[in-house]
This record gives structure tokens, sequence and C-alpha cells, in this order.
């Protein structure tokens, strides 16, 4: 494939298998002329494997032709966490209030969906359970429990 | 950009800032950009671009944002209210005349056919899918373009812009129905109808209910082709729906679908249709075969009805 020449990259977040042409697909691709029909089936196509409604994280690079190219993340940490600790929203208060909790078990399960994305798979476990407690600590999400 | 994210813009963007000016720098990809920062290339000077809800307090979200990535200071900001608009419309000034069969022509409704005499199937997508651009959209044309016959019923399950039904209807089919779970799909369908001096009623669409009742009126049944551009998940689940619409030896073309995915579609169609072959297009795949005369509910006979098909 011949390298073609970069206008942007457009970073957000859609829903698996429910990207329509509306906010916030329409604005952020449609401001960059590319061919929003094009990626909404593309992109549902793609996660078809994934339960609909699960926010993905997608990184679109537009080229100068108005043509792109697109990567999709797992969803965010955040976004498990505060599932795993059944909460709406992070914490106002983080490192003062604590919002929720998850267990050491949640942080682990959590890594190992990350360990499979394009960024992480050089990463140990470890770490990115690192990585996940501290997100947890800037939501006021505190991990309590056991490591197993 | 990840940290606009977490304090609510619904998306961002990152760009040049001097794009267009002579300072601007180039730099090239190829492929996706990877996500990793320490591999990415950016221009020296950048601007992101991030969208938020109205109402959304931006200078605090950018505050909060600065502040978790390090930054001392405030970076330079301005706000813009974006008005709304039709973003479809917008892009859709790309779209332009494409022949995606021998002799068959997808035209928008601005432009003039290329060629008068060519099969010209002139469209207004507006919000629904089918500008006959999508490898997809090909797939099932090309199809279409191979098997319909003058006189035959369609169904097109997912008709979006109607694009499939209605160059179905120019080959010489007599009939089209169109099913769409999005209502847009209906009027734009329509309106392309309209746009392509076919009588009222030869295409008739309806909009598939959210609980996933029957949406094609009991007087229709036994189609002699019936097409389903959609996605996997819903293909599979469907099956028996889909297939049970077209006449025993009637033709059933699916796509929507990638090439991975392929043998999932095979496997679920296969117990209804026989002769499958499969079409491919840029990544993308159309899986169509007849349908059996008798569909065998039991696992040996459907394995000897395959022997001697």
């Amino acid at each position: 494939m011949a390298a073609k020449q970069v206008s942007a990259i457009i970073r957000l977040v859609v829903n698996a298998g429910q990207a329509k042409p509306a906010p916030p697909v329409g604005p952020a691709l449609g401001q960059h002329r590319l061919n929003l029909m094009a990626f909404c089936k593309d992109f549902n196509a793609r996660t078809q494997s994934i339960k609909s409604d699960v926010p993905m994280s997608v990184m679109v690079t537009a080229y100068k032709d108005n043509s792109f190219d697109f990567v999709v993340k797992s969803p965010s940490t955040s976004y498990f966490l505060k599932k795993a600790a059944g909460l709406q929203s992070g914490g106002g208060n983080p490192g003062h209030k604590v919002a929720g909790f998850v267990t050491p078990k949640h942080v682990y399960e959590i890594a190992k969906i990350k360990q499979a994305d394009p960024d992480c798979q050089y990463m140990p476990l470890e770490s990115i359970c690192k990585s996940i407690m501290g997100t947890a600590r800037s939501m006021g999400i505190e991990v309590r429990g056991e490591l197993p | 950009m990840e940290a606009l994210l977490c304090f609510g813009a619904a998306s961002c963007s990152i760009e040049d800032t001097n794009l267009g000016a002579p300072k601007e720098q180039e730099i090239y990809s190829d492929g996706p950009i990877p996500w990793q920062s320490g591999k990415r290339q950016l221009w020296k000077e950048s601007t992101i671009t991030a969208l938020f809800a109205a109402g959304d307090d931006v200078g605090e979200a950018l505050a909060m944002a600065a502040n978790s990535v390090g930054l001392k200071e405030m970076p330079l900001y301005e706000v813009e209210e974006l008005e709304d608009c039709d973003w479809v419309l917008e892009v859709e000034s790309q779209f332009k005349p494409v022949e995606v069969s021998q002799g068959l022509w997808i035209v928008p409704k601005w432009s003039q056919p290329p060629d008068a005499k060519a099969l010209n199937v002139i469209i207004d997508p507006g919000l629904a899918f089918g500008t006959g651009e999508h490898p997809t959209t090909r797939l099932c044309l090309q199809w279409l373009h191979h098997v319909v016959s003058p006189g035959d019923k369609i169904l097109d399950y997912g008709t979006g812009s109607g694009i499939l039904s209605i160059a179905a209807l120019k080959m010489g089919a007599a009939h089209a129905v169109g099913v769409d779970i999005d209502p847009v799909a209906i009027s734009s369908a329509e309106y392309n109808a309209s746009l392509n001096n076919l009588k009222p009623d030869t295409l008739q669409v309806y909009v598939a209910p959210a609980d996933g009742d029957d949406p094609v009126p009991k007087e229709f049944t036994d189609f002699d082709v019936v097409a389903a551009n959609i996605l996997l998940n819903p293909l599979v689940e469907l099956v028996g729906r889909i297939t049970g619409y077209c006449k025993p030896g009637g033709l059933v073309g699916v796509s929507g679908i990638l090439v991975e995915q392929v043998p999932q579609v095979k496997e679920a169609y296969s117990k209804y249709l026989e002769g499958i072959a499969v079409s491919y297009d840029n990544g993308w795949a159309c899986v169509s075969g007849r349908k059996k005369r008798f569909v065998q509910t039991t696992a040996e006979t459907t394995d000897s009805q395959e022997l001697h098909s």
C-alpha cells in the first residue's frame, strides 16, 4: 500500500455495531470530508463480534484525498472500571472521596482484555494492572481485597 | 486527546496548524496511524479540534485535561459554535456517477448520466445507506445484474436508499419489496423510486418493527430473488426468515460481510441454500445460492442432500 499524505487524526468513541451518520460520528468525520456511510458500514461490520452499545475507542487516520483508515480499540479502561464498580460516572473528587470500589480480580480481568489491544501487547500483565489501578485512583475508585 | 475525551469531548482530531500555509508540513502514513505515541509521527505544530455537546463547559474541560497531562499552562484555544448541519450532505458533493457493472451506472440525482443508453439508476441517498460506492453495494448489484430475469419479484432486506431494488426493477423485475429498520430508508427509497420513473407500487417499502415481528405483509411470498445487504449478526440470526421469503429454486444473495465473516455466513446459509458461491471486493464478500427445494431439519439428511445436489 503506497504511503498517503495524512490530513488529520481523529479520535472518537462509538458504540459497537451502532455507527450512524448522526453525532458524534457525523460532525467528527464530516468535518474532514470523509465518507460517513462507508465508515459506519465498515465499523459496524468489524464490531459485530462485540456486544452492541459497548463504547469502542476509534482512531481514524484521514488522508488528503478524503480516504481514511481506522483502528478500533477495546473500550476505555474507565468504562470497564465504571461497569465493574457499578457506577454511572467517575468520582468528582478523586483522592479525597471514594466513589466506588473494585476487586483485584476485576483489575486482572480488565488487564487481560486490554492486553489484546495493539498498544499493550508488549506490556507485561503486571504493568497493565498497575496502569488500571492508576486510572481507578484518578476516578475515585478504590481497589479492595486480597490479590489472588 | 485522550485527556480531552475523558473530560467530556465527544471527539477530537489533530491536524497541522499550518494547513494550507507555506509552512505546512507533510507527513505520510502507510495505513492507519498507530496508537502508541512513540511510533506516531506528528506535525511540529498541531491544532487539536475537540467537539463538545452544546452546553458543555469547554473551559473547565480543557483546564482539567491540560492539568491531567501535566501541562503547566493552558494551551491557546478558541471556542466556536458549530451550526447543526447535515454532515452527509456536506460529504455528498463527492458522490459521482459510477459504473458498477458493465453497462450499469449509479448516478447521483444532480449529475447527468455519462452514458445515456446504459442502465442508469438515479440515486439521492440522504441519510440512508447505498450510493453504489461501497464494495458491498457493488457486489450485490453485480450479482443482481447476473441473476435478475424479466418479471421477477424481488425482496430487498435492508433496503437503505433502495438502490438494489430500483436497479433490479430497471433490469426488468416486475415488483420489489424493500424492508429496513430505519424509517429514513423508507422515505429515501420511495423518493429514489420516483427519480427513476418507476410506476408507483412497483417498489413498496416497509419498516421492520423493533419487536422483531415479520415486516413483510403476508400477501408477498415466494420471491424469485432475495437480496440482503446488512451485517453479519442480523444475517445469521434471521437466516430462516430471509431464506423463507424466497421460493424454492429461487436465488438468495447476502452481503455487508467481511471476508473473515464468510465461513460463519456459509455455515448458517448452507442449511437452506445449495450451490453457494462467494464473490469478493476489497475485503468484503457476497454469498449467494439457490434455495433448496426441500429443507431438512435433521443433520444426517442435510448431509446427504448436499451429496446429491
